[in-house]
């Protein structure tokens, strides 16, 4: 790395700015440090200094649709939560309203910034469009202050627009401020910290180091800002320390011991001449004078109120004028007046409270809440999946599944997801999108971060959030079809700590095997002793053999559910004799799943694939997490993998992932022997409902859903290739085939649905069964049906 | 009837603009929505997330380096065609930031040729790529 004064002359022959917050700044200090080096500005390409023989038209280089991005997200979101009322911030986000299909009963624009001012949005044409489109849809118009409303309202012919002018206050201070006695003496300084916007200079500039102002706010790197405040020498010289980045509650609670607060603007645009600064509001809701440039708001108010000291102008002899008053006044009873009219003045005006009554007039009546609550209660059924994000993996089929079966028995559908949520779940009648982690403890809405150990505390958290809001009662039912150990064993101390005959019934899935060398499952378990006994948590899998671990290692029954899969069989391959068969690895790309075997398999059949008689289609996502995964999918780059061959690097959606099964002939769960001795297989279970042939590694538990004697099960990678080389002789002479006898397979397909699997939770509160020998189907069929008939 | 309430703030909750979460609170109080306030919020690296001070808020960060990963891969395979046909050998990428850890990354795919060096005005935020 090297500092950018450090670069050596003729080092370089062309730079690029990587950045897109400090592009601006760092073009200007290339210009300024270097000014022979080329340098492309990727986001302002204008701003680029191309070498003389290479000149290009600027829009080449300009990267296109990255703007609409946030939108996209944004309309997709609203279509997700589809809210009533809907507050919105900002003109960047004007797009996204009218691109979302959801519109919202009323709509709230609160309007912070201003364009073309400081915040640095510039005005385009399509900003014109976007408010006239949304005119007529904006119920009600906030502005922080009077000036700005009226040029905003100019500018964009928002006069039809019904607006109010609320103050930046922030609510009503519960504590009295602290006496000057315990003052510090100081001046603060908060906020934005910009060498343009600010005058941070004076503090450099003024002539005596007294009183000291202590300086908070972000620093930005390409800022001269940086430079004074950061230097220990000017700052001890000067009078002034810099205190760092604190967030608003941090500071709150370091302000009421400061005697003032400066604030001040460089009147250099519209926004900030009229600029109403929070911080002037909570200054004087903590009985903290503010010493103000005369910003109107400001002047209106610290003249109405006598609460501070204004300065005449924004020189730098004013500002030492203030300061020296501000000295002066300090410890008199001038200053004690001062902090009773700034206590005064946000009891009467200048709080949250006061101002939002302004705003009630303009806002939908409550009434109507009321009465629908009293409507008749229905039995409640909640999902709460913290993994819930997208359509990747099978959280979102299998939520959606469930769902459908509930709402065909007349539940009230609640579902708790990743308040990542990007898919829109329907048969939904209440949304909690809470939890901050997943399974695997990550937060899926910053997915860089590391994972938090707490992050099981804030499952039992969030899930507390729901609980609180619901109320549900002994009748409602609660799912939750995958949890890790370190969730359940929290879940657990709570449960028991709530056990209650009025409490709703738990369903809780085991979706792994216990692992050997960790306990804690098994512990939760005993730890829930109680309340399994009392019916009120039942315990699920959905194989028969991890059913039986779990029964043996703690005594407890457990129930295998069925796989809720779509029961349409998807369209078969209509591929004819002369087209490649088609071979596909679906799921991630690891070890437990076979994936290391790929690269042989594909070798041992290559003859059939450089004919042209085969085609492989591999998910080789997730390659890079483990060795030998990286290692094969590197080795699949260079494998020929048929005429219609593809590697698939991507996360598959699930219209993707149907997609790609239904034009397969053959599915590959050549998986690891024992790391799916007991575990299920949605891929093995839909595929097999779809007609297809699987290869299956015997010894599995989805190898129990085909015959014992089945000739596609294969212990081996040579076994499995001439098992294709057998399918593709098959497809050649015109003979169909299916991976299942079609009888078995509409019956595995009519049992792995979203209705019988919620039939037999909601059924069995109160019963319990565990297969234990035959085939899966068979046995959860059988349980399921002789327990229906119980229920009538 | 209002039961579900959004709103797509400009800024981190927390930071800079708190009247947003204030106006959320009291529309919250008054119509008691059954189903938690939903936002949608930018997460910027220099803001620390404050999400537990907003226990009854669900927030949807919005991670704005999506967009600018979006930018680059529109833009990479013209920028790494324009540098290779201008014959330059030594090129330098001035920023040390997550946004350069993607620009190299790109870089990289669409065949860039190697970077001579990594130009920063301040420490740099990781010490290696």
């Amino acid at each position: 790395m090297t500092g950018v004064n450090d670069v050596t002359p003729g080092s370089l022959d062309m730079v690029i700015l990587s950045s897109h917050a400090f592009e601006r700044e760092m073009a200007a200090e290339m210009r300024r440090r270097h000014p022979e080096l080329p340098f492309i500005a990727i986001y302002n390409p204008h701003l680029s200094h191309f070498p003389p023989d290479r000149k290009v038209d600027e829009t080449t280089l300009l990267p296109h649709d990255y703007e609409d991005f946030r939108c996209l997200s944004a309309a997709q979101w609203i279509d997700i939560f589809r809210p009533d009322l809907l507050i919105c911030t900002h003109f960047i986000y004007f797009r996204a309203l009218l691109q979302a299909s959801h519109r919202p009963k009323y709509l709230i624009y609160y309007c912070f910034e201003l364009p073309g001012g400081s915040c640095g949005y510039e005005l385009e044409s399509r900003h014109w469009e976007e408010h006239n489109s949304l005119r007529e849809r904006i119920d009600l118009a906030i502005f922080p202050e009077k000036h700005r409303r009226d040029y905003y309202c100019d500018l964009f012919d928002f006069g039809s627009v019904p607006s109010a002018v609320i103050y930046n206050a922030r609510p009503l201070s519960a504590t009295a401020p602290v006496r000057a006695s315990e003052r510090n003496g100081r001046i603060l300084v908060q906020g934005a910290l910009s060498f343009r916007q600010n005058h941070m200079d004076y503090l450099v500039r003024r002539r005596r180091p007294i009183p000291h102002v202590d300086v908070y706010g972000l620093l930005q790197d390409h800022d001269p800002t940086k430079d004074i405040l950061t230097n220990p020498d000017i700052a001890k010289r000067h009078g002034f320390s810099y205190c760092g980045f604190l967030d608003n509650t941090s500071l709150a609670l370091r302000r009421r011991y400061y005697s003032y607060l400066y604030v001040a603007w460089k009147p250099l645009s519209f926004d900030t001449l009229y600029a109403c600064p929070n911080k002037f509001f909570e200054s004087i809701g903590d009985g903290v004078p503010p010493i103000v440039a005369p910003h109107p708001q400001c002047r209106e108010i610290v003249e109405k109120y006598d609460c501070g000291i204004l300065l005449q102008d924004w020189s730098l002899t004013s500002f030492e004028r203030g300061l020296e008053e501000a000295e002066e006044v300090f410890r008199s009873t001038r200053y004690d007046q001062l902090v009773a009219n700034c206590r005064q003045a946000h009891e009467e005006e200048l709080c949250w409270e006061r101002q939002f009554e302004l705003l009630r007039p303009f806002l939908p009546a409550r009434a109507e809440q009321v009465s629908v609550r009293r409507g008749e209660r229905r039995k409640k059924f909640a999902l709460l999946d913290p993994s819930l994000s997208n359509e990747t993996g099978h959280f979102y089929p299998y939520a959606r599944h469930v769902l459908g079966g509930a709402r065909r028995l007349g539940f009230e559908n609640v579902v708790g997801t990743n308040r990542r949520l990007e898919v829109d779940l329907e048969d939904v009648d209440r949304l909690y999108p809470v939890y901050w982690r997943d399974y695997w403890g990550r937060d899926l809405s910053l997915p860089h971060r590391p994972k938090r150990e707490d992050s099981s505390r804030l499952f039992v958290k969030h899930t507390k959030f729901i609980l609180e809001r619901e109320q549900f009662q002994a009748e409602d039912h609660i799912f939750i079809p995958n949890i890790s150990d370190f969730d359940l064993a929290q879940l657990a101390i709570y449960l028991v700590s709530e056990l209650d005959p009025e409490a709703p019934t738990w369903h809780v899935f085991l979706r792994r095997d216990v692992p050997e060398d960790n306990w804690t499952r098994v512990h939760s378990l005993r730890v829930l002793g109680k309340a399994i006994d009392r019916g009120k948590v039942r315990l699920y899998t959905d194989t028969t053999e991890l059913a039986e671990q779990h029964r043996a290692l703690t005594g407890f029954s457990v129930t295998v559910l069925p796989i809720p899969i779509s029961t349409q069989p998807l369209v078969p391959s209509l591929a004819g004799a002369d087209a490649p068969l088609r071979v596909v690895y679906l799921g991630d790309a690891r070890v437990e799943k076979g994936f290391p075997r790929i690269p042989d398999l594909v070798r041992a059949t290559e003859t059939l694939t450089q004919r042209g008689d085969l085609s492989y289609s591999i998910q080789t996502y997730n390659g890079g997490s483990e060795p030998a995964c990286q290692q094969a999918a590197a080795e699949l780059t260079a494998l020929d993998l048929g005429p219609e061959g593809e590697l698939l690097e991507d996360r598959l959606s699930s219209r993707k992932y149907a997609e790609l099964l239904s034009k397969s002939d053959v599915v590959l769960a050549l998986y690891d022997r024992d790391a799916y001795k007991r575990r299920s297989s949605h891929v093995v279970v839909e595929a097999l409902c779809s007609g297809k042939v699987v290869l299956i590694t015997p010894g599995t538990a989805p190898a129990s859903l085909i015959e014992a004697d089945s000739q596609w099960l294969c212990s081996s990678v040579e076994i499995a290739a001439a098992r294709i080389g057998e399918l593709v002789d098959l497809r050649k002479r015109g003979v169909s085939y299916l991976g299942l006898p079609e009888d078995r397979r509409a019956h595995l397909a009519d049992f792995h649905c979203g209705l019988r699997l919620v039939e037999i939770l909601v059924g069995e509160a109160g019963q319990s069964s565990v297969c234990t020998s035959g085939t899966e189907a068979e046995q959860t069929a059988d349980s399921a049906i002789s327990f229906r008939g119980t229920a009538e | 009837m209002i039961r579900k309430i959004g709103c797509l703030s400009y800024t981190p909750l927390g930071y800079g603009t708190p009247q947003i979460t204030y106006l959320l609170n009291s529309l919250a109080k008054i119509y008691e929505p059954p189903e938690p306030v939903a936002v949608f919020a930018p997460f910027l690296e220099d803001y620390p997330i404050r999400d537990e001070c907003f226990p009854d808020f669900s927030i949807f960060h919005f991670w704005p380096e999506f967009e600018h990963q979006r930018a680059l891969r529109s833009v990479m395979p013209d920028l790494v065609s324009y540098v290779r046909k201008s014959g330059r050998k030594n090129i330098g990428i001035y920023g040390a930031g997550t946004h350069t850890t993607v620009l190299l990354r790109l870089w990289r795919r669409y065949g860039g040729p190697p970077i001579a060096s990594l130009i920063t005005t301040q420490p740099p935020v990781r010490a290696s790529f």
